[in-house]
């Protein structure tokens, strides 16, 4: 038995990071992806398609993602096509599940406990969805496999031991361990809602098909992932990579730079031979001459479709304890503001400003 | 810091040029294009170095090297040697060119010190002195230019001043930088007040839009959403109504099909038995009706009554002789049984008690006897002893020697009698014995006495005694008689004892007496009440209770027997009654009779016994029905068949039923047949309009929902798009807050930080100055004045000064003559280069061309304060003045060494 594992497509997903245009990009890409990783699927003539939850996302659903699913689903016909709602795609009586004419092929999983479907003789495929948008039982608990063959599992739910490698944010719903996997009488879960792709021996999380954010890690490819369930319930993986947008995060050292030109001229030069989206993340000591504006620096690498800039652990290049000790207004300033309590981030902030003005200079919006 | 030698490798129009310095004061002197204002700048260039960093070189930095690059295009560089406060001898030497090889040397030890005063890529000199090369020629190094500068503009001393105690005098005063930071602020983040169009309110107000926004957007989403989930419930609702409709439709449908195939099928079988139409039916009605109407009296009729036993008139006579129901008791009374009992038992006990009666007694009462007898008991006596002894008293007044015995004797005497008479009468008999104790102590007592008086008061007392008893005696007597008269009187015995008996007598009597009364009240009490009760009861009562009680019982008796006829009476109308209801069956009996003959003659039935005669009746009139009802049978179902025909045929019927049931199944096709047979039970057919109504109603509602939700997906706005504006909305608030946050700051720290330094450096500056005060030379139209001030105040925020002399008027350096104003900011500048100088360390003054625009007093008056100033800190002043040349020829101390005057010859033009 061959299938294909999609998740966390999260369609109609938000980017508050990009202006409205690329935003709408960046969606269409979301779109893009799960259009590629389906064609794929149906190329390779698996035997399933297992969506993992969070297809979409409820609360932004736009009008046309729902004729946009039926019509993608309904194209692999009669491939059958097995849907076990996430948290953001959650089943209710306003969900897509509910009140679209799905395909034929299309199984949706409606209830809040795994339920069995024979996927062939001697293995069954068991599913379940997530009915409220927060506070999902585990699946697993108190679970057991009520017939005999190889039996597998679907579902949008969070194996508790990988919480540590998630964003702080993630919500453990519908947690469960992975030693429930077996202890259930399965013999392997596909599962979504981790976006950081994992390939254990007793479940999958294939990750998000196209980038949603900066900052995504993980050494697996994102997105499908072909599994040959074998006849013993073991389970070959082979991921392939659907996304077509680089997002990227990228840190620049900005040290020696003298001027804004440096630091345009430095990011220019990290972002040569990348494309799509990028985020950059400044750092080092800047020479205190330098006028550094944000704004400039996304507009540096005019081939690339959009730069984030954002300032990390920056510094300028004034000789603070030679400063502090001085005695003027400036010494004392420097000397005052270095022993407020302030965070140290508005602390050198207020350092550089001060100093600037003293300076007579005009660039007081310090990094 | 003194600087001992200044050496040019090449540096403007200069090359190989060594200048030695005093470590007083140095005045340069030379004529216009001798190369002054190079060697001073030379100086500043041997002392700090030049900046070498990557990048585009600073404006002034530019301009020096434009101004001062070698002319000759050799090396640009220059060397110096400083002593430092500390001892050290140091070379100081620049590559001003490639700023590299630029070095500071420890002279003693031959070490590379360079890294002590590395500041922006070079050695700068200055570092030791607390400065930098910015802000050392800000300070300690005037130029030519800035004297002009100065001179133009008075208050830019003021300026340059503030500058230097802000920042050591490389950039603005605290003052600009904080009006700077303000107006940046105003600019870029601005007040949050409604008419505000800067920054910080834009940005407020872009996040209030786009929260607006998103609400709307999450408002009509979720109105979207709700749509959506009712439009599909408007076509659910549509599409169980066509599925009602069209099962109702199905059923009934069927049940056509049903109804035309049976009507198909009866009217063959009528068709089959009518060919034609049946005859109406024969007459006779009257005499069924007859018939009917005599058997029906017949049935109705009771059975046949017993007749036997007395009539009717024997009974009402019988009646009519019974007497009516007594008036009065039937049995004596119980309340007249019981007082005529009480009465006889009250009469018996007062018959008793009179055969009881005592005699009658005396006619006294008890209580008389009882005092006559005791009178009689007693007998009071005259004491003979106490009579004795007034004898003996008597004698033995005569015979006194026999005085004690007499006496002795007479009390012995009476004290025998006395207790003799102590059996008759006790009191008398204690009496006489205390008369005999009395008599024997006095004559004891006389006996001790003399004899005469003794016996005298003995005898007395004797005397007195016998008088008193022979007086009571006499009285007691006197009662005796009274009663023993009385006695007489009564009848009575004057014997104690039959007084006393007589007493008792009177007593019982009256005891009988009393008895006998109450037995008289009680019987009459009770002949009261039987009376009353007798005449409650209407007897006739005399004086004889018991006569009446006889009578009583006997009218009871009569009563009781009258009586008992009387009840009778019910007994005798009960059969009187039922006689008269028998006799009436009897009558009606024989009338239904006669009716049912007459019917059976006429209906030709035999007759008989009646009961045979009704049911041969019975059984014609049964007949008579059946035959009726086969005809109208007949008839009905003849009419029947003509409406199922309906102007048809059969076979026309049956093909019509055919058609109906298969367009029935069809109807049907795609249904369970269960529905289909649960429907059969419970449509009417009046459920189809019903039905096609609420269809029609469901298909507008669904297609108005898909209209309207239509409509609305055209206007959904995208919620991730208003969370994404909200989302750069909040970063740009984000950024202005953080900008106002750290502007704020700053000029909080700011400002802090200027009022500090201000109140620290005032009174630095004020002490230098008091010192140096009392040099500075008072001019006024250009007349030097006998004035001196001694007094000075140092305004720490603005520098300016004031001061006074004496307790005089305070007054502003500012509104000085030009010359004293510039002494007294010269000092104050090299007070704040004395300030801002490191500790250990004193900074020299570098001057180029600064009197340059003085007339003679003003001159004086300055080249005589520096070198005042040169006693503490070495003082290098460049100049082209002749005047200042002269000054210097006149006052420098040439000759120790301490002052030096060089004078140049102008440099040849290449």
């Amino acid at each position: 038995m061959r299938i294909a594992l999609i998740a966390d497509v999260h369609l109609d997903s938000q980017f508050g990071l990009f202006p409205p245009e690329l935003a709408r990009e960046r969606r269409h890409g979301i779109e893009e992806a799960l259009r590629r990783a389906i064609g794929v699927a149906a190329e390779e003539a698996v035997d399933a398609v297992l969506l993992a939850g969070d297809l979409y996302e409820h609360e932004r659903v736009a009008p046309d993602t729902g004729e946009l699913l039926r019509s993608l689903l309904a194209e692999v016909a009669p491939l059958p096509v097995f849907v076990a709602p996430g948290n953001h795609d959650w089943l209710g009586p306003e969900s897509l599940y509910a009140r679209l004419e799905w395909p034929s092929n299309v199984h949706v999983f409606r209830e809040d406990r795994l339920e069995p479907v024979e996927l062939e003789d001697g293995l069954t495929l068991w599913g379940a969805a997530h009915r409220a948008p927060a506070n999902t039982d585990g699946f697993l608990d108190g679970f057991r496999v009520a017939r005999g063959g190889v039996n597998v599992a679907l579902f949008h739910g969070s194996e508790r031991s990988r919480l540590v490698f998630e964003h702080e944010a993630k919500m453990p719903h519908a947690p469960f361990l992975g030693e429930q996997i077996s202890e259930a009488g399965l013999s392997h879960a596909f599962c979504g809602h981790y976006h950081t792709p994992a390939d254990e021996p007793l479940y999958t999380y294939p990750g998000n098909p196209e980038p949603l954010t900066f900052g995504e890690t993980g050494e697996l490819p994102r997105g499908l992932v072909l599994a040959i369930i074998a006849a013993d319930g073991s389970v070959e993986r082979e991921r392939r990579r659907v996304a077509q947008t680089e997002v990227v995060d990228v840190e620049i050292d900005v040290t020696g730079c003298v001027s804004g030109g440096d630091v345009r001229e430095r990011v220019r030069s990290e972002l040569a031979g990348r494309r799509g989206f990028a985020r950059v993340t400044l750092h080092g000591e800047l020479a205190p001459e330098v006028d550094l504006q944000l704004p400039d620096l996304e507009r540096a690498a005019d081939w690339m479709r959009a730069v984030v800039a954002r300032g990390g652990v920056l510094s300028v290049g004034y000789d603070i304890e030679a400063i502090r000790v001085e005695d003027t207004v400036r010494g004392q300033f420097a000397s005052d503001v270095l022993a407020a309590n302030l965070p140290d981030d508005l602390k050198r902030k207020v350092v550089v400003t001060g100093l600037r003005a003293l300076e007579g200079r005009s660039d007081l919006e310090a990094v | 810091m003194r600087v001992e030698t200044v050496s040019v490798e090449a540096f403007g129009a200069l090359e190989d040029e060594t200048l030695e310095l005093a470590p007083g004061m140095t005045v340069v002197f030379g004529p216009n294009e001798s190369g002054k204002t190079t060697l001073h700048a030379a100086t500043y260039g041997a002392l700090c170095g030049m900046r070498r960093g990557r990048g585009q070189p600073r404006t002034e930095d530019r301009e020096f090297a434009d101004r001062h690059r070698p002319w000759s295009g050799a090396p640009w560089r220059v060397r110096a040697v400083v002593r430092l406060g500390d001892g050290r001898r140091i070379e100081l030497h620049h590559d001003l060119e490639g700023r590299v090889d630029s070095r500071a040397v420890d002279l003693g030890l031959g070490r590379d010190v360079s890294d002590e005063i590395m500041f922006e890529g070079a050695p700068d000199g200055s570092r030791w002195l607390g400065f930098d090369r910015r802000s050392f020629v800000a300070t300690a190094c005037v130029r030519q230019a800035e004297i002009a500068h100065v001179l133009d503009n008075a208050d830019a001393l003021q300026d340059e001043l503030q500058r230097a105690a802000a920042s050591a005098g490389r950039d603005e005063t605290a003052g600009q930088a904080i009006e700077r930071l303000r107006a940046f602020s105003s600019e870029s983040v601005g007040l949050d007040r409604t008419n505000s169009r800067k920054p910080l309110r834009r940005a407020i107000v872009r996040v209030q839009a786009a929260e607006a926004a998103l609400d709307d957007a999450n408002r009509v989403h979720a109105d979207y959403l709700e749509a959506l989930a009712g439009l599909d419930e408007r076509e659910r609702e549509r599409d169980e109504a066509v599925e009602r409709l069209r099962i109702a439709e199905a059923v009934l449908a069927r049940a056509d099909a049903e109804e035309e195939r049976r009507q198909a099928v009866r009217a063959t079988e009528l068709a089959a038995l009518y060919p034609e139409e049946p005859a109406a039916a024969s007459g006779a009605e009257e005499l069924a009706n007859a018939v009917a109407k005599a058997l029906a009296l017949w049935e109705s009729t009771p059975p046949e009554p017993d007749l036997s036993g007395r009539s009717v008139i024997d009974l009402e006579n019988e009646l009519g002789a019974l007497p009516d129901e007594p008036d009065g008791d039937l049995a004596p009374a119980q309340p007249v049984a019981d007082a005529h009992a009480a009465l006889t038992a009250a009469e018996e006990e007062s018959e008793r008690h009179d055969a009881t009666e005592p005699p009658p007694g005396p006619s006294a009462a008890a209580d008389e006897l009882h005092e006559l007898a005791n009178t009689l008991a007693a007998a009071p006596a005259v004491d003979e002893g106490v009579r004795k002894r007034v004898e003996e008293l008597r004698s033995s007044l005569a015979a006194p020697a026999q005085a004690q015995r007499v006496p002795l004797a007479v009390a012995a005497v009476l004290a025998i009698a006395g207790l003799g008479a102590i059996a008759l009468n006790a009191s008398v008999g204690i009496a006489v014995v205390a008369c005999a104790v009395l008599v024997a102590a006095v004559a004891l007592w006389m006996g001790r006495r003399q004899p005469d008086a003794a016996a005298h008061e003995a005898l007395a007392a004797a005397e007195r005694m016998l008088r008193e008893q022979e007086a009571a005696a006499c009285e007691a007597e006197g009662r005796r008689e009274t009663a023993i008269a009385r006695l007489s009187e009564l009848g009575v015995e004057p014997d104690l004892q039959r007084v006393r008996a007589a007493a008792t007598q009177v007593v019982e009597r009256a005891e009988w007496e009393k008895r006998r009364a109450e037995l008289v009240v009680r019987r009459d009490e009770r002949a009261l009440t039987l009376k009353n009760e007798l005449d409650a009861r209407g007897v006739a009562v005399t004086d004889d209770l018991h006569a009446a009680v006889h009578a009583y019982r006997q009218s009871c008796r009569e009563r009781e027997d009258q009586n008992r006829l009387a009840l009778r009476r019910p007994v005798l109308e009960r059969r009187l009654a039922a006689r008269r209801a028998a006799e009436a069956d009897a009558a009606a009996r024989a009338e239904a009779l006669e009716a049912l003959l007459a019917a059976a003659r006429r209906a030709g039935v035999d007759g008989g016994e009646p009961a045979r005669i009704a049911a041969a009746l019975a059984e014609w009139q049964e007949q008579r029905l059946s035959e009726l009802g086969a005809h109208d049978a007949a008839r009905q179902e003849w009419k029947e068949l003509q409406m199922l025909l309906d102007g048809r045929s059969p076979e026309e019927l049956r093909a019509q039923a055919d058609a109906a049931a298969r367009a029935a199944d069809e109807a049907a096709a795609g249904f369970d047949p269960a529905l289909i047979e649960a429907g059969e039970a419970g449509i009417e057919r009046k459920r189809i309009p019903e039905l096609r109504n609420e269809l029609a109603a469901r298909s507008r509602a669904a297609d108005g929902a898909g209209g309207q939700l239509e409509e609305m997906a055209k206007r959904v706005p995208s919620v991730a798009e208003a969370e994404e504006e909200l989302e750069a909305a909040q970063v740009e608030l984000a950024r202005v807050r953080v900008l106002e946050e750290t502007l704020n700051a700053t000029v909080r720290f700011l400002e802090q930080a200027q009022e500090r330094v201000h109140r620290s450096i005032a009174p630095v500056l004020r002490d230098t100055l008091r010192g140096w005060l009392p040099r500075v030379v008072v001019s006024r139209d250009g007349e030097v004045v006998a004035e001196r001030y001694d007094d000075v105040t140092v305004d720490p925020e603005t520098l300016s000064v004031q001061i006074r002399r004496g307790e005089g008027p305070w007054r502003n350096a500012g509104s000085l003559s030009h010359g004293t104003k510039e002494q007294i900011y010269l000092l104050l500048r090299a007070a704040l280069a004395e300030h801002l100088t490191a500790p250990g360390e004193r900074a020299p003054l570098i001057l180029d061309q600064i009197t340059a625009q003085c007339d003679r007093e003003r001159r004086l008056a300055v080249l005589d304060l520096l070198h005042e100033l040169s006693r503490d800190r070495q003082v290098i002043l460049f100049t082209h003045d002749e005047g200042a040349r002269a000054w210097a020829e006149e006052t420098l101390d040439l000759d120790s060494g301490q002052d030096l005057l060089a004078v140049r010859d102008p440099v040849p033009v290449a």
